[in-house]
């Protein structure tokens, strides 16, 4: 990368490597669709490159992904909705490997983040951006879904059984 | 797969684990739970997987293909 001069550019590349992860995740979190994701990462960093007097501040994870977000919605393309099933919490869980003893190595399940992430219902999609990705706290990710605190927790930990599920789907059929 | 062990169901287990990971839980059913799946190895296994799923979550990075684009458009500007 050559968009500053020494220093300057070096804590650049060290703030693209550090949030690239999960900036591309929330991208596609939002739009649903790795293409569109990744446009809105390159425009993320290239607008962050222009504010660059912000960089490492102490609400700069609250900004980055603030930008990321309006990025995501204006590469956001047409989506088909995901019908969510209304499915026990046993029958997710059995889904998601629950009870089952087949493995799923770290290597894969990094490899397989993304395409598993795009499968999911926006809802689920949500938010895992918000508690599991940008790292809110529950209650900041209660107040941006307007839902309650049980409601938020009960909505976290379905969208992550159903993540499970879809991660290991490609081996066993999801 | 709903067994019983330290006075709590594999399915309670299930239903309690993002709390579990958070460390939101009251000091008896912490109790319960770690009781439980010290003695349930199919609950030790997918709370571990879950946790995993979690951190990866957290620790993401982008898919090398999309790192390489992302690097050569910086450079270009
Ligand atoms: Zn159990």
């Amino acid at each position: 990368m050559h968009l500053a001069a020494g220093g300057d550019a070096r804590a650049f590349e060290t703030l693209v490597t550090r949030y690239r992860g999960r900036v591309y995740h929330v991208a596609l979190a939002i739009t649903g669709d790795e293409s569109a994701a990744e446009d809105a990462l390159q425009e993320t960093f290239l607008a962050v490159h222009r504010n660059a007097a912000t960089f490492g501040g102490v609400a700069f994870r609250a900004w980055l992904y603030t930008i990321a977000r309006h990025a995501a919605l204006r590469s956001r393309r047409r989506q088909v909705p995901v019908p969510v099933a209304d499915e026990t919490l046993e029958a997710l869980g059995e889904a998601a490997g629950w009870g089952a003893d087949d493995e799923l190595d770290g290597a894969t399940l990094r490899t397989r983040l993304a395409g598993a992430i795009a499968q999911l219902g926006a809802e689920d999609r949500e938010v895992l951006a918000l508690r599991d990705l940008e790292e809110r706290t529950t209650h900041e990710t209660a107040a941006a879904l307007g839902l309650s605190l049980q409601a938020t927790k009960s909505r976290l930990h379905r969208a992550r059984l159903r993540l499970a599920a879809k991660l290991r789907g490609e081996h066993h059929g999801s | 797969m709903d067994r019983d062990i330290g006075g709590i169901r594999c399915s309670e287990v299930l239903a309690r684990l993002g709390d579990v990971l958070e460390g939101d839980l009251l000091e008896a059913d912490r109790a319960r739970i770690t009781t439980h799946v010290a003695g349930c190895v199919e609950c030790r296994r997918f709370g571990v997987r879950y946790a995993d799923l979690v951190a990866a979550l957290r620790t993401s990075d982008v898919p090398p293909a999309v790192a390489a684009a992302l690097d050569a458009r910086l450079r270009v500007r």
